[in-house]
C-alpha cells in the first residue's frame, strides 16, 4: 500500500480573471521510506500540489489518499490530530517560517505540547534534546532566537519542529533554495540520514535538480498542472526523454566534464512558462519545443509507459507515440 | 601590467557598517584587480561582503556605511576621492544589474520612466529631446530580446515576468555600461532555463560591446561558466583567486575545498557534509584568520595573524598559513 497516492487531481483557484488552473490532473504514488521529487519551474503547480496534500487548499476534483484514506477534501483544521501528525511540512524560507519572538525551545515545544500529550516538562526538554542531536544541532542553540542562528541551522530547527510529532510523511516545499551551498549541503545530509533512520517518506518539492540527484528516488516533472515525465531517478538521469526534461536539464550550469557529458544534447531554453489561466492547447509544452509538430498543438499527447531497469518510465509526449506506434508497425 | 591596461583597481578596502550600537567591521583588505575586456567572478556564500564589495565600487553604500581605509582606482584615478569623476564614471563607463529585479525596479513607475530617468543622467550632456531618448530606450529594450516593446514600455513592475524584470534591469545597466558591468547575483530568484537565457544574454552582451564583467555569485556553475579570473571571498577578506578552472580542479584553501565538494553534483548522489558554524560576525570577527573558527587545520598561528595573499604556482593566490609555513606548499591538505 502506498503511504500517499494521488489520482487525477485537481485544483482550480477562480479569480476575478478567470479560472487558474494550477493543477490539472495529476497521478502519482509515494512508497513508504521513499522520495518523490516534483520539480517544475514556478507557476507549474508542485506548490498548490503540497498544499492540497498538506490540507491548505481542498481539492476540486481527483482524490488524495494518505494510506487508503481519501484526504483530499479536509481541510486541514477539520483533520483529526493523528492524521496532522502524520503529515507534516518544511517550508522554504526559514526566516520566515519560525517565529522570531520565540526561542528554540518554545518553537520546538508548542509542537511537542500539541502532538505529545502528557509528556512533562523534563521530558519534553529530553526529548527536545535527543532530536536536536539527532539531526546535528548543539543544545546551546536552545534558548536562542532564530535571528541569532545561521540560515543552515534555522531550517533544521525548522525540520527539528517537522519531526517532533513522529510523521510518516514530510514535505519538503524547496527546503534548500533559501541556503548557501555550505549550508544546504548540512541540511541535505540530515535528511538523508533521518529519511534513513526513520523511513519517512519525502514529497520534495523542489526546482533544483542537483537535489534531486542526491535526495529524491522517483522524480516527476510538472509543467504548467501537469506530470509530463515520471521515472526513477537514475534513469531520468540517464535517459531524459521528455524535450521539457532535457531542456531543464542542459539550462544546468555545470562544474566537471562528467556531469556535462551526463547533459543530453543542449537544448538551448526560450521562452517563459504561459499563465496558468489560459495554457496552450494540446501539449502545453508546444510554444517552447523545439521538437513540436502539429498534433501537439491540437491534441493533448497520452502517457506513455516505456520500460526501464527502474521500472516504469512515463513520458507524456507526442515524440514516442510516433516510435512507439512505428515500433509495432514493424513488429 | 602598465596603468592603461587596468580598467579598475581594488586596492586594500576597509568598509565598515555602523549601527547604534556596533560597528560591523565587513571589508576588511580586499584587493582586487580588472583589465579591460576581462571577466572575473566574485565567489562567496551570504554575508560575505560581495555586494559591498560592488557598491564601494559604485559609490552607493548605504548611509551607515564608510570606506575606512584603501582606494578604489577606476583607469588609475580615485573615485572615492574626485566625486566628480566618480559620477563621470557612473554615468557613462559603469553599469550595475542589481540582484533582485522586484525590488530595483520601482513598484509605482512604468518601464519607460525606470529607463528614461536613467537616460536623462546618461545623455545629459547632448539636448536630446525625449523622444529620442524614448528611441534610444526602445533599442536598449531591442537589445536584451524583450518581446513586444512597446508594451513593455508602457509596462509597470507588477505586469512582467521574472525574467522580463531581469531584462529591463539589464537593459537599464546597458545604458551606462560602456566599458564595465558588475552583475550581482543577476539569476537568483530566476528559474533554471530562464537563468539559462539571461546567461545568455549577458554572455552575448559582454562579448559583443567588448564589456569588462565582474559578477558576484554563490552558484558554483554559473560562475565557471561566465568567468576566465575567480576571487574567493569569506567575511570580507579574499582568501583565493586565480584562473577560474584551476581552482574549480585544485582548490587550496580549505574554504574553498569545502565548499565545492559541498555542491551537489549531478554525476552522484554523495555530497559533502557542508561546513559547520556560521559565518563570522562582523561586530567582532574573528582575530588573524577569520576562517579559523570552522576551519579543521586551524593552527595557533591563524588565530592570531591574518595570513597574506601568497603565490602558488603560476596565476593562483591563497590566504591560508597552511601554505606559507610549511613543505605543504606542495601538496595542500587533503581533505
Amino acid at each position: 500500500m502506498s503511504i500517499l497516492k494521488v489520482e487525477d487531481l485537481k485544483k482550480y483557484f477562480i479569480v476575478p480573471q478567470g479560472v487558474v488552473r494550477a493543477v490539472d490532473g495529476i497521478d502519482f504514488s509515494l512508497e513508504e521510506g521513499e522520495t518523490l521529487a516534483l520539480v517544475g519551474e514556478s507557476g507549474s503547480g508542485k506548490t498548490t500540489t503540497a498544499h492540497v496534500v498538506m490540507g491548505f487548499y481542498t481539492a476540486t476534483s481527483g482524490s488524495v489518499k494518505y494510506r487508503d484514506i481519501e484526504i483530499g477534501y479536509t481541510p486541514i483544521e477539520k483533520r483529526p490530530l493523528e492524521l496532522r501528525k502524520e503529515i507534516q511540512i518544511v517550508f522554504q524560507d526559514p526566516a520566515t517560517s519560525l517565529n522570531p519572538k520565540k526561542n528554540v525551545k518554545d518553537i520546538i515545544d508548542t509542537t511537542i505540547k500539541i502532538h505529545r500529550k502528557g509528556l512533562s516538562s523534563v521530558e519534553r526538554l529530553k526529548f527536545m534534546l535527543s532530536l536536536l542531536e539527532h539531526i546535528g544541532l548543539s543544545e546551546d542553540l536552545l534558548f536562542k532566537k532564530p535571528h541569532e542562528l545561521g540560515g543552515g541551522e534555522k531550517q533544521l530547527v525548522a525540520l527539528a519542529r517537522a519531526l517532533a510529532p513522529g510523521p510518516r510523511l514530510l514535505i519538503l516545499d524547496e527546503p534548500t533554495s533559501a541556503l548557501d551551498i555550505s549550508a544546504q549541503a548540512r541540511v541535505l545530509n540530515a535528511l538523508k540520514k533521518i529519511q534513513e533512520e526513520r523511513k519517512i517518506s519525502y514529497l520534495l518539492i523542489t526546482h533544483d535538480l542537483g537535489v534531486v540527484r542526491n535526495l529524491a528516488t522517483y522524480v516527476a516533472i510538472m509543467y504548467l498542472g501537469k506530470i509530463y515525465e515520471y521515472a526513477h531517478v537514475d534513469e531520468f538521469f540517464n535517459r531524459p526523454l521528455h524535450p521539457y526534461t532535457q531542456m531543464l536539464l542542459s539550462s544546468i550550469p555545470t562544474l566537471t566534464e562528467e556531469e556535462e557529458k551526463l547533459l543530453p544534447q543542449r537544448i538551448l531554453s526560450r521562452g517563459e512558462i504561459p499563465s496558468p489561466m489560459n495554457p496552450p492547447s494540446g501539449c502545453r509544452f508546444h510554444p517552447r519545443c523545439p521538437f513540436a509538430m502539429d498534433i501537439c498543438k491540437k491534441k493533448e499527447p497520452p502517457t506513455m509507459i516505456i520500460k526501464s531497469e527502474h521500472g516504469s518510465h512515463t513520458v507524456k509526449c507526442w515524440l514516442y507515440v510516433n516510435a512507439h506506434e512505428r515500433n509495432l508497425n514493424k513488429a | 601590467m602598465s596603468e592603461i591596461e587596468t580598467l579598475l583597481e581594488v586596492k586594500d578596502l576597509y568598509v565598515n557598517y555602523k549601527s547604534y550600537w556596533y560597528i560591523y567591521k565587513v571589508l576588511n583588505g580586499v584587493s582586487l584587480k580588472i583589465s579591460k575586456g576581462e571577466k572575473i567572478g566574485i565567489l562567496g556564500e551570504s554575508g560575505a561582503g560581495k555586494t559591498t564589495l560592488l557598491k564601494s565600487i559604485l559609490g552607493i553604500l548605504p548611509p551607515q556605511g564608510r570606506i575606512v581605509k584603501g582606494d578604489i582606482l577606476y583607469k588609475g584615478r580615485s573615485l572615492i576621492h574626485d566625486k566628480k569623476y566618480l559620477n563621470e564614471v557612473r554615468r557613462s563607463s559603469i553599469g550595475m544589474i542589481f540582484q533582485d529585479p522586484l525590488a530595483s525596479l520601482n513598484p509605482v513607475f512604468t518601464v519607460k520612466e525606470h529607463l528614461l530617468d536613467v537616460l536623462k543622467v546618461v545623455y545629459k550632456d547632448y539636448n536630446y529631446k525625449e523622444s529620442d531618448l524614448i528611441s534610444i530606450a526602445t533599442e536598449l529594450l531591442k537589445e536584451v530580446m524583450l518581446p513586444d516593446v512597446e508594451r513593455v514600455l508602457n509596462s509597470y513592475p507588477f505586469q512582467l515576468s521574472g525574467g522580463m524584470r531581469q531584462r529591463v534591469v539589464i537593459a537599464m545597466a546597458l545604458a551606462s555600461a560602456k566599458e564595465l558591468l558588475l552583475a550581482d547575483e543577476p539569476t537568483t530568484n530566476l528559474d533554471v532555463t530562464i537563468q539559462d537565457q539571461i546567461l545568455r544574454l549577458i554572455e552575448r552582451l559582454v562579448n559583443e560591446k567588448n564589456l569588462s564583467l565582474i559578477l558576484v555569485s554563490h552558484a558554483l556553475g554559473l560562475l565557471f561558466r561566465m568567468v576566465n579570473t575567480l576571487y574567493v571571498m569569506y567575511g570580507g577578506e579574499i582568501i583565493e583567486y586565480g584562473d577560474a578552472r584551476k581552482i574549480l580542479k585544485e582548490p587550496l584553501h580549505p574554504y574553498t575545498k569545502m565548499l565545492l565538494i559541498s555542491a551537489p553534483r549531478l554525476t552522484s548522489s554523495k555530497i559533502g557534509e557542508g561546513i559547520k558554524g556560521n559565518p563570522p560576525d562582523y561586530r567582532n570577527p574573528p582575530s588573524g584568520c577569520r576562517f579559523h573558527p570552522r576551519c579543521p587545520f586551524a593552527m595557533d598561528i591563524c588565530k592570531k595573524e591574518k595570513p597574506k595573499l601568497i603565490r602558488i604556482g603560476s596565476d593562483h593566490y591563497v590566504a591560508c598559513h597552511l601554505y606559507s609555513t610549511s613543505d605543504l606548499e606542495k601538496t595542500g591538505p587533503g581533505i
